[in-house]
């Protein structure tokens, strides 16, 4: 009876780490809070609407980072977004990852659309980065002194 | 009558007199025609899509004035530039650095003949009014008339070739540069679907109706 007990509650665990999905870890970056609304999800904003939000999608077909990076880089160029800057590097766990930074029209202003991808084995891990231009080059270096410590989780 | 006569007999001198000024540092076209050197004057342009075209547009302005040369247009979405030939492929690295660059091109066309022939038609048209000149002295009214026609056509001729030779001349002496900048103009193409299902998730909008 213990066992099925302990085997039951081992599988809810199971359950709901799967449910929680990927835990990501990283340091606060200077000017941003956790957003709020959703504390389950990795999200940060500042105090002026800088965004930022990770999740996980499949490896699917598996690739490489280098693949990833050029295959996002062809699609959103194709799509009219204007590069701004490419920038690869290694975190602190030693897990490699590349920041393209986009920027894309929206309203009478320049936004800047920034995504660092990450690939762990099945996953591809994408923090993604959202602000006008102005606001976002102002943090722009904090947000990637924070990457740089960016764990994609097991 | 008297004063028009007056008048003809002084313009072609001052016409004749006004040969350009070789500028410093320039071989003037007696030197390059003897030389024979080709007078190449060069036209490029340089599309930019940049996030801040202000910024950009005194970064280049800046450059420009460094480099010994000055705008012609600046406007919001249009720079003309004219800058000395052997700066403008330096230049034209520097500017592509401060943005997106759309589009590039470099022009070289040979002025040589077209100057060469402006030249010589106008030192025919002096010449023809040297001797046209010379009939004032002793012609009678209805002569002085006919050749003061004359005169007039020359003298008008004269002012448009000198000047068609000026532009082609400065057209050598300095480059000229366009750029336009494009930052808002440009329209996302939204029909691109990736076969990587997860880049058709990469969007701006999505973003921020999702966060």
């Amino acid at each position: 009876m213990r066992f099925l007990t302990t085997a039951a509650m081992l599988g809810i665990a199971m359950a709901l780490g799967t449910a929680c999905g990927p835990t990501y870890r990283m340091d606060a970056p200077d000017d941003f809070v956790k957003y709020a609304k959703d504390h389950g999800k990795f999200a940060w904003t500042t105090a002026d609407g800088v965004r930022v939000k990770a999740r996980d999608v499949k490896n699917e077909p598996k690739a490489e980072l280098p693949f990833w990076t050029d295959a996002a880089q062809r699609h959103l160029t194709a799509r009219g977004y204007t590069k701004k800057s490419e920038r690869c590097f290694t975190t602190r766990q030693g897990a490699p990852g590349c920041t393209l930074e986009w920027l894309a029209p929206r309203g009478n202003e320049d936004w800047v659309f920034a995504v660092t991808i990450f690939v762990t084995g099945d996953r591809v891990t994408l923090v993604e980065a959202v602000g006008p231009f102005a606001r976002y080059v102002a943090v722009e270096a904090k947000l990637a002194k924070a990457l740089q410590t960016f764990d994609p989780g097991p | 009558m008297r004063t028009f006569l007056l008048l003809l007999c002084f313009l072609p001198s001052a016409l004749l007199a006004a040969e350009p000024v070789p500028l410093a540092g320039h071989p003037t076209r007696t030197d390059e025609g003897e030389r024979g050197a080709r007078q190449t004057a060069i036209d490029a342009t340089l599309a930019l899509k940049v996030a801040h075209p202000d910024q950009v547009r005194r970064q280049v302005l800046e450059l420009t004035k460094q480099a010994g040369g000055y705008p012609t247009l600046v406007s919001d979405g249009r720079l003309d530039l004219r800058v000395p030939p052997q700066q403008v492929e330096a230049l034209l690295t520097q500017f592509s650095q401060t943005g997106l660059v759309l589009g590039r091109t470099l022009q070289r066309s040979d002025r040589t003949e077209v100057i060469a022939d402006l030249q010589a038609r106008l030192r025919t048209k002096r010449d023809i009014f040297q001797r046209l000149r010379a009939f004032l002295d002793d012609s009678n009214v209805a002569a002085t008339l006919k050749v003061e026609r004359s005169m007039t056509a020359l003298v008008s001729d004269l002012e448009r070739l000198r000047s068609e030779l000026e532009v082609e001349e400065a057209n050598v002496r300095n480059a000229s540069v366009r750029i336009t900048f494009q930052f808002h103009q440009e329209r996302r193409v939204d029909q691109v679907i990736s076969p990587f299902a997860w880049l058709n998730t990469l969007d701006l909008e999505q973003f921020l109706g999702a966060f």
